[in-house]
């Protein structure tokens, strides 16, 4: 369950990045990526993947990724576990894509993970068409699939969430130039959606004492996002290049954000690149999200959370990438890539903790083969 | 949120006239303008941002388990 959210996100991504069209290329790839912060959480994700074509119109790809979890944050320290914790995730997804038409091609995808107390299972339908002359692509993607929670503190338990989401993304070529996405996104999810661990404080106003009592959050959440991406070269060469977007997102428990990200890329030499990325984030709460909770007319409030995600919160990212051609040829040789980021998160209204530094380093190779 | 939807389709409906040629494409093809330049950074980047943010919504806000990543 400590993995639950990177199990759950991992799935979403591996969905979302889901090749659109069937490869012309044998290629393999392979990552480490590494995330520590002054919680004392650190996380180490090795990753491998492959793809190959079938033929002239089909393509497969295959992935494996393992997340290594050690730490003692202060919500494990004092809510769940009196223990640090060390947790393992693994994660498998393979997928076909078939170029059905000279200007559309769909896909099939399928990824399991699972860890101690959490399964997740996502299917990953979509296609793509070409239109107005190549100028214009329609991209049309769902995926869905049951997640099953358990917990090591109780045996007994055990709970079921079903999610799923839709995201139509349009782009448009502008110019010679400059590529804008429109992305509209829509997300339900039904069944649980708390945690077995995480207990809330409930302060008596009488005798100022503290009750614990479990979570309880709404079993239904629907949420809508749309994104505008504008991608622009600067020159014709595209010796520099800029991506900027701004995601709005709103559900109905009263969860609303704004994400403004800001991408260049320069070409440092004939073979290398170097990308730096700011982006910055806000969020309000959910409607039902207190700092902390009180007995009214003597009962528990009937939800209640801990979770700070919940909570209002800012963050800012900050991130350079290095990219480094070692074959032959522009695109299609060995590559590697070193990426390295600095993060800061806020959580004004979470008394347990309002402020969260971190870095995080990625290490990429692909090759043909 | 509605009008500015409506007016982003509109600026769609609009460039859906652009008609840039396929010998007008070379700059557009390049790596550095496609939607993903580093696919694997930016898979992680963004479960960092997924696992630690509220706004995932439907999907991405799964279980919650201890709140330690």
């Amino acid at each position: 369950m400590q993995l639950s959210r990177w199990a759950v996100c991992a799935l979403v991504l591996a969905a979302g990045t889901a090749h659109a069209e069937p490869t012309d290329e044998r290629r393999a790839s392979a990552s480490l990526s590494v995330y520590s912060d002054n919680d004392h959480i650190t996380v180490v994700t090795p990753s491998a993947g492959v793809q190959l074509p079938i033929g002239e119109s089909l393509g497969f790809d295959a992935n494996v990724v393992a997340d290594v979890i050690s730490g003692a944050s202060v919500d494990v320290v004092s809510e769940a576990s009196p223990t640090p914790i060390s947790e393992r995730r693994l994660e498998v997804g393979a997928g076909v894509a078939w170029q059905f038409h000279r200007l559309a091609a769909d896909r099939l995808r399928a990824i399991g993970s699972t860890e101690h107390d959490f399964d997740a299972l996502r299917i990953n339908l979509g296609f793509n068409v070409e239109l107005a002359q190549h100028n214009t692509t329609l991209d049309v993607d769902y995926m869905g699939g049951p997640d099953r929670v358990t917990s090591v503190v109780d045996p007994t338990f055990e709970q079921r969430r079903t999610n799923h989401r839709l995201m139509t993304t349009l782009t448009q070529v502008v110019d010679p130039r400059t590529y804008v996405d429109l992305a509209m996104e829509g997300q339900y999810a039904h069944g649980f959606q708390g945690s077995p661990y995480r207990t809330v404080p409930i302060a008596d106003p009488l005798t100022s004492m503290l009750v614990r009592v479990q979570e309880a959050t709404p079993k239904v959440r629907k949420g809508a996002a749309v994104r505008v991406r504008v991608r622009r070269a600067v020159d014709a060469a595209a010796r520099l290049a800029l991506h900027l977007s701004y995601r709005y997102y709103i559900d109905d428990w009263s969860v609303d954000s704004h994400t403004a990200a800001l991408t260049a890329i320069a070409q440092s030499s004939a073979r290398t690149e170097l990308g730096v990325t700011l982006r910055g984030y806000l969020q309000s709460a959910a409607d039902f999200y207190q700092p902390r909770y009180q007995l009214v007319d003597g009962a528990v409030p009937e939800l209640r959370t801990r979770e700070r995600r919940l909570g209002r919160m800012r963050s800012v990212h900050a991130a350079a990438t290095f990219d480094i051609q070692l074959g032959d040829g522009h695109d299609s040789g060995l590559r590697l890539v070193l990426a390295a980021a600095l993060l800061g998160f806020w959580w004004p209204d979470f008394p347990a903790q309002r402020r969260r530094l971190a870095g995080s380093m990625t290490i990429s190779v692909s090759s043909p083969f | 949120m509605t009008r500015t939807i409506v007016a982003l389709c509109l600026v769609f409906a609009f460039a859906g006239c652009v008609r840039v040629k396929p010998y007008q494409r070379e700059t557009l093809s390049k790596r550095e303008l496609q939607a993903s330049p580093w696919p694997a950074v930016e898979r992680h980047d963004v479960h960092t941002h997924r696992v630690r943010e509220g706004s995932n919504g439907a999907v991405g806000n799964a279980g919650g388990g201890c709140g330690c990543n």
